[in-house]
């Protein structure tokens, strides 16, 4: 037999077994699932219907032949160890092919842009919650091939919760060994997380919350649109990745019809491929075929006219993504980073920022480093203009701390003025283009325009969150293939696209591509960026305390925060105490305290 | 029309004239069932068809101590990837613990952490203890982990001295080859294709020692074709070591295989986990024989298996017999 016949008779087999291995098979069951239903963490509201929400899908799941545990918080405490252990068990069996993690009950966003589920005893205990994307990442190396997590949290802002403090647990074991092929971990979230994600306090949240995303989803299997449908075995099943168009549809119309001003957006990652599935047909199904309703992710791909980018599949109306973009807020808040074009071509120095929403209080860099500030004196929309001296060095670490008392840290590039939107006291955006004194400058000039369309079709996406390449491996290779494409020159004049590239290409474990990323762009650079070295795995299990490390000295993304724990990368404890201080922003945006935090690691001197 | 009982007499007469080995020479004549020998790590250099005569010699003395032979006229195949193996292990240039001086690249470290895992497996399994890693390790303030070379060599001399007889150097060359055929998806698929490319169809036993009981398993686990493997023999196994067995989750028996046979001496120290349903918990289940008492002297060798009478018997009856 040839070579290429064996492999591909590999590829092939996968498939094979996908069929085979995910039949019920009731008291043998290769499928297994932890349903979690906290109803009253510590002294938040009591929602009602976590627990019996939980308890109908550990119902349905154990009817499909899963091996169920269920957790609930009455009697006793739901506590993370138990998580864990259950978990852990299950993934030491060696022998799963698909495990579900279902959650319901209060969770929040950090300013790591993470999602947290609260149980029993927390906020109070800062351990007591599952750090959902941290255990997606784990998960990721559980060798087993399908991981789902449902989340149906009842999502309130982190303040209303006292839980900015909280970091968590990763439920998923970390193993010293890592398996051959990584997971296909399923995302199915009742509302989307991103930067611009629909917040309410507890209050507001909990009087809300019925549990309508797990009825929903519940119902899926009852009554499917016959487009849902794929036949196994002879019997009708809902593929995984068939259900994020009906979820798009049907949650927010029936939040609406529970109240009117209810918002609920869900969001579904989907990397497993068809026919993988959770559970059968069990009711009539509906006589009407369903296209479902087009979804940020549709928007994306539209936007950036690559298929498989924020994995819109591409077959809705132009009119309805039109309205989807209208209505979710994504057109307005890419009108808002086109709109702060052209405020870096009023600085005439060679390396520095421009601010726009915000005036500037102080400029601190490692000693040594000149920097220098000018407000703006308009009065209609804040703005300044900073220089920094990098030319010795190429490059460093500045915390920018603005009037209101917040700010962020930030890489100061030679030859690259940064722009920098601060919208509602978040940083909302960064983008950087070559200064006067560059050589790239007439190659920066001539595509601007090109530039700045794609630059803001790519930030406003991952400030929804929704900048990602899903599908299965092959279709996240060729969806990464086309970015490549569309950003090749133009990160050379923007770093910030081979920034999110390289987040988009982490997410899709599509590690070859991450670690090309870094090459050109220490290339262009003559530096590591923290957070590019980071996603490249070049900083773990490092201590991070070199004066000639990457910079900034921590990441620029705050969701590139939430990655240190499973990237096994120290920070210095002086540096890791700031990320209690992050707020909810897709570049990281630290509060007054936090901003006294770095400053004070920077006049140290002790960092790049 | 001969009855039942003249049936079972005659075939106790013929058994007990040591003539039974005419069965499998007639069922082989038929044609039905092939041989496959998966062999392990250390044979590069070697004349595979030498390799082949001496593992066939090696199973006619394990049948001959119960008056049989292997049929002459079965059809034997004997896939060889001791020259591959050994290309890869020059070309990664991974350097044994003994060898190590100081942190060295991410793949040695990545090594290193698969080496302790293992190690520790063994240790546990060996019953060598904490304090006698300890004595090994010595006074050293160095914390002790999966990346402190010292640490891991302090493993590994601890069972070379308390095991029963695999030294350190064979053990960590051992290790350091089941890595890389686990671990580098091209060492991986160019070995399985050489082993993949002696099976046919045909029905075959298939009879691996070592880390070929690990290539086997591959090979077994992953090949579409329609194979037939009505008896799946293992000796001298690491497959349920930890670190090894977790490289093929989800775990699955192969479905061309009817009966999975696994052999070992409970003093092969990479062989100590049986394949049961604590420790390789696949449907249906694995025979597993503990009972072997390897002649050789590491107590791993091939030879100390093959020859094993209960090892023999279950291979040839597979066979036909």
């Amino acid at each position: 037999m040839e070579r290429r016949d064996f492999l591909g008779a590999g590829i092939a087999l996968t498939g094979a077994l996908a069929v085979r291995s995910l039949r019920a098979q009731p008291g043998n069951s290769n499928r297994a699932a932890v349903v979690i239903g906290v109803d009253k963490p510590g002294n938040l509201p009591k929602l009602r219907a976590a627990g019996s929400g939980a308890r109908a899908v550990a119902e349905w799941l154990r009817g499909e032949g899963f091996d169920v545990k269920l957790f609930v918080d009455d009697p006793n405490p739901v506590k993370a160890s138990d998580l864990f252990a259950a978990i852990n068990a299950f993934v030491d069996r060696g022998t799963l092919e698909q495990l579900v993690i279902y959650f319901a009950g209060h969770g929040f966003i950090s300013g790591s842009l993470e999602e947290f589920w609260l149980l029993s005893e927390g906020p109070g205990n800062p351990n007591e919650a599952v750090s959902l994307f941290e255990s997606c990442k784990s998960a990721e190396l559980s060798g087993i091939p399908n991981v789902v997590f449902i989340s149906d949290a009842c999502r309130s802002r982190a303040d209303s919760l006292s839980a900015e403090r909280v970091h968590g647990t990763v439920v998923f074991p970390s193993k010293a060994s890592t398996p051959n092929a990584i997971s296909d971990v399923d995302q199915f979230l009742a509302t989307r997380v991103g930067a611009a994600a629909y917040e309410y306090s507890v209050t507001e949240s909990t009087a809300a919350f019925q549990g309508i995303y797990t009825a929903c989803f519940l119902d899926a299997f009852n009554h499917p649109y016959a487009t849902m449908v794929q036949t196994v075995d002879g019997k009708p099943v809902i593929p995984n990745r068939r259900l994020k168009p009906y979820l798009a549809q049907e949650v927010p119309k029936r939040a609406q019809a529970v109240s009117i001003t209810l918002e609920q957006r869900p969001d579904s990652k989907i990397y497993s491929d068809e026919p993988t599935y959770i559970g059968h047909v069990s009711g009539s199904g509906r006589l009407a075929a369903g296209t479902g309703t087009p979804t940020l992710s549709d928007v994306v791909s539209s936007t950036l006219g690559t298929g498989g980018i924020g994995g819109g599949a591409l077959h809705y109306s132009a009119q309805a993504i039109s309205e989807i973009a209208v209505t979710s807020g994504f057109d307005r808040a890419r009108n808002s980073i086109v709109e702060a074009r052209g405020l870096p071509s009023q600085l005439s120095a060679r390396s520095g920022f421009a601010i726009s929403g915000q005036r500037v209080e102080s400029v601190v860099a490692k000693p040594g480093i000149k920097t220098d500030f000018v407000n703006s004196p308009a009065q209609n929309r804040p703005s300044a203009l900073v220089e920094v001296d990098v030319r010795a060095i190429r490059a460093a670490s500045v915390a920018l701390r603005f009037v209101d008392g917040s700010g962020t840290v930030i890489a100061a590039l030679d030859e690259y003025i940064g722009n920098v939107v601060v919208d509602e006291g978040k940083v909302s955006n960064v983008s950087y283009v070559p200064s006067r004194q560059s050589p790239m400058r007439s190659v920066y000039e001539s595509e601007a325009k090109r530039l700045e369309q794609l630059h803001a079709a790519v930030a406003t996406a991952a400030q929804f969150g929704v900048f990602r390449i899903e599908g299965p491996k092959e279709t996240r290779r060729g969806a990464a293939a086309q970015l490549a494409d569309r950003i090749r020159m133009l990160k050379g004049i923007d770093p910030t696209l081979g920034l999110y590239a390289a987040y988009a290409y982490a997410d899709a474990g599509l590690a070859d591509k991450v670690d090309s990323v870094r090459g050109i762009m220490r290339g262009d650079l003559g530096t590591d960026l923290f957070d590019v070295a980071m996603l490249a795995g070049a900083l773990s299990g490092r201590r991070l305390d070199d004066p000639n490390g990457p910079v900034p000295f921590c990441p620029m993304l705050s969701q590139g925060w939430g990655l240190l724990r499973v990237k096994d990368i120290r920070l210095p404890e002086a540096v890791a105490a700031a990320r209690d201080h992050l707020r909810v922003s897709l570049w990281m945006t630290l509060d007054r305290e936090g901003m006294q935090i770095v400053e004070n690691v920077l006049r140290s001197g002790r960092v790049r | 029309m001969i009855d039942r009982r003249e049936l079972l007499k005659a075939a106790s007469a013929v058994a007990l004239s040591g003539l039974m080995s005419v069965v499998p020479s007639r069922a082989a004549a038929a044609g039905s069932t092939k041989l496959l020998f998966v062999h392990g790590r250390g044979q590069q250099g070697l004349n595979p068809e030498t390799l082949k005569s001496e593992w066939l010699a090696t199973l006619n003395r394990g049948t001959t101590t119960f008056g049989q032979s292997v049929p002459t006229d079965i059809d034997v195949a004997f896939p060889f990837y001791g020259d591959i193996l050994d290309k890869y292990t020059q070309q990664f240039g991974i350097p044994l613990t003994s060898d190590v001086q100081a942190r060295g690249t991410p793949l040695d470290d990545e090594f290193l952490v698969f080496q302790a895992e293992f190690a520790e497996a063994v240790r546990q399994r060996a019953g060598i203890t904490d304090a006698q890693v300890d004595a090994e390790y010595g006074p050293d303030p160095a914390p002790r982990g999966p990346l402190n070379w010292k640490w891991v060599q302090a493993i590994l001399r601890a069972i070379d001295k308390n095991g029963s007889g695999m030294n350190q150097k064979t053990l960590e060359i051992f290790t350091r080859d089941v890595f890389l055929y686990t671990t580098r998806a091209g060492v991986r698929d160019e070995i399985d294709q050489i082993v993949a490319g002696k099976l046919t169809e045909q029905p075959t036993v298939v009879v691996s020692h070592s880390l070929g009981t690990v290539v086997a398993y591959s090979v077994l686990r992953t090949d579409r074709r329609s194979l037939r493997v009505p008896l799946f023999v293992t000796v001298g196994s690491p497959l349920a070591v930890r670190a090894v067995r977790d490289q093929f989750r989800p775990l699955r028996s192969p479905s061309s295989v009817d009966a999975w046979y696994n052999a070992f001496d409970t003093r092969d120290v990479v062989a100590l986990y049986p394949l049961d349903a604590d420790n390789f918990p696949v449907r249906p289940g694995i025979e597993n024989n503990s009972s072997v008492r390897n002649h050789t002297e590491n107590r791993h060798g091939i030879v100390g298996y093959l020859d094993n009478p209960d090892v023999a018997k279950r291979i040839l009856n597979a066979l036909g017999g």
